[in-house]
């Protein structure tokens, strides 16, 4: 119940500034529809490509509106303007719960309010658009697409807190979180569906962490993947997350013995 | 002893640019450091219960021990005990006993009512609801905030935020609390009440307190104990009253005769400061200054007398100029 409290705190705090979340939404609103765009010209003269129908491609960019307000998870902006800029990490250090949790309890409502409400986006292009998403999955199914889900928020707010916390050693981090995001915008699948990647690329993004975010989850809801191939996309998920971890552990340390909240 | 420390040292490593474009042009490629002393190999104990003030210009090293004790920084050396702990492990039994104020830092939601904030923190600290309950009700009395519980923190003035922040600090019930300048940036008034509430919260918890200040009042009237410290080293631990007997060897006495005086009368009873008319300031040891009083009184036909002790402020601050000796 105290997770739960302490949950529904950081939501009532979310929506004393739920217009913020909103305008997010409609950027991965806009970045969605502008690359269903691009991609539908190139099915216009072609019916099929790497398995891949003008319905399934629209589906999977519809999706895409609702995968990231899910799961691209952004703790690296509060930690540098607020806990790096204004000083408040020391307060956050003090307290006797880990501030890798702190982050994660102020970052999920977020996650389900953004992803609420590009449910209800989805619905609505759905409406308008037709729905080119045919759901056809057993309950195993779904049970594993939950965890990939449930493992992919995981990955994706531990990469980020390893790129937030990189702030205790170069001052201002802002450049590196833009190299990550044009980083995350090619390997998670967000121009083209990872398959469809020009082939370094595509070897590349299997061998990063990112498409396991964005593109798997995704492939997952649309039925593209296999009992079988949910559970080996959920054991590689599992060996990122615990490099992850063990990366972050290993940074936070060193991180803390560099802090000198000089200047606050 | 509730603290113990012993020849703690903190350094910082500061990065040092020559000036102007060629200095930038040399720091990317030569990036020269040096070490900054901010603590340098102080060691002292305090007892529960004590409210010490540490005293010192900025830049003297009091902020950075505060945060070494408190957990926050790492020492680059040296050994600090503070309720049994090793305050860097961070804990979380040690953090559940300490608090650390920061004046112009805050921890409370902006946007939400500070209510949200304790409650929050109420979780954090696995606080019982009958404790918080008792506690909240307690500090808010003492504090004398009710009607500015439900009021978003961003419309809250300067001290009635300062006021909320206390209670988050203090809603666990810390045995220690470290409160760094507490007072900066708040009206007089508003500077009094925050004394009185630190006073009676230390009388009525038996907390131990550290507090940081500029405001030499803070100190004169919460601290028996201070702590004056100055480029990172301790310069004097003791009694406030204690300062004043150790640098101030004299008194100063400011008599009006009923007329003027020949100067080589006084000369005899003491060092002549100033001579104005009947107006005469009298430089004597402090430890005659009351026998001095009562010959002028007996000699001479006196209009007022008054033995005036040496300004708290101006003491400290010959302390750190060294000038104290000479006075």
């Amino acid at each position: 119940m105290r997770y739960v409290r302490i949950f529904s705190l950081h939501f009532q705090d979310l929506l004393a500034h739920r217009s913020r979340s909103i305008v997010y939404v409609f950027t991965y609103v806009f970045n969605s529809l502008l690359f269903l765009a691009f991609i539908r010209g190139v099915f216009s003269k072609n019916s099929s490509l790497g398995g891949w129908t003008l319905s399934t491609v629209t589906s999977y960019y519809f999706l895409l509106i609702l995968a990231p307000a899910l799961l691209m998870t952004h703790p690296e902006m509060p930690v540098l303007r607020d806990d790096i800029e204004k000083g408040e990490l020391a307060g956050r250090l003090l307290k006797p719960f880990s501030y890798y949790w702190q982050r994660f309890y102020h970052e999920i409502p977020y996650r389900i309010f953004q992803g609420l409400l590009a449910v209800v986006i989805y619905f609505s292009l759905s409406a308008i658009f037709g729905n080119f998403l045919r759901l056809n999955l057993s309950l195993m199914q779904v049970a594993l697409i939950i965890i990939i889900f449930v493992l992919a928020y995981m990955i994706s707010f531990t990469f980020k807190m390893i790129i937030a916390i990189v702030a205790f050693w170069t001052t201002d981090t802002r450049g590196l979180h833009e190299l990550t995001d044009v980083i995350i915008l090619i390997f998670a699948g967000f121009i083209v569906p990872v398959n469809l990647l020009p082939g370094i690329l595509e070897k590349a993004a299997y061998l990063l962490p990112f498409s396991y975010i964005i593109y798997f989850p995704v492939i997952a809801i649309q039925g593209k993947l296999s009992v079988l191939s949910m559970l080996s996309v959920i054991s590689s998920q599992i060996i990122w997350l615990c490099m992850l971890v063990i990366f972050f552990r290993f940074q936070w340390k060193k991180a803390l013995i560099r802090f000198t909240d000089l200047g606050h | 002893m509730i603290i113990n420390v012993k020849n703690l040292t903190k350094y910082y490593r500061v990065h040092q640019k020559e000036p102007g474009l060629s200095g930038s042009l040399k720091s990317l490629f030569n990036r020269k450091y040096y070490d900054a002393k901010a603590v340098d190999d102080i060691s002292f104990s305090i007892q529960e219960g004590e409210l010490i003030g540490f005293i010192g210009p900025n830049g003297a090293g009091k902020t950075t021990t505060l945060k070494c004790l408190s957990g926050l920084l790492y020492p680059t050396s040296g050994k600090v005990e503070v309720l049994g702990f090793t305050p860097f492990n961070r804990k979380h039994e040690f953090l559940k006993k300490i608090s650390l104020v920061m004046g112009q830092k805050n921890q409370l939601w902006w946007d939400l009512p500070a209510i949200d904030s304790f409650l929050l923190n109420k979780e954090i600290y696995e606080i019982s609801d009958s404790v918080y309950k008792k506690t909240l009700d307690e500090l808010v009395e003492l504090l004398d905030v009710k009607d500015i519980l439900q009021v978003q923190v961003r419309k809250l003035s300067l001290g009635q935020r300062m006021k909320c922040e206390l209670i988050a600090a203090l809603i666990h019930n810390p045995k220690i609390l470290f409160l760094d300048e507490p007072t900066i940036g708040l009206d007089v008034v508003m500077q009094q009440k925050l004394r009185d509430f630190v006073k009676e919260y230390n009388e009525r918890y038996n907390a131990t307190i550290l507090l940081t200040s500029h405001y030499m009042k803070d100190v004169e009237q919460l601290c028996e104990r201070i702590i004056i410290i100055d480029h990172g080293k301790i310069l004097y631990d003791g009694k406030l009253e204690d300062i004043v007997k150790k640098y101030v060897k004299n008194k100063t006495l400011s008599v009006i005769f009923q007329k003027p005086v020949e100067k080589n009368k006084l000369e005899k009873l003491g060092k002549v400061l100033e001579i104005d008319g009947p107006k005469v300031i009298l430089s004597v040891p402090r430890e005659k200054s009351n026998h001095v009083a009562s010959k002028l009184l007996e000699d001479f036909s006196v209009e007022d007398l008054n033995i005036e002790e040496a300004n708290i402020e101006e003491i400290i601050r010959d302390v750190f100029t060294k000038k104290a000796s000479s006075t």
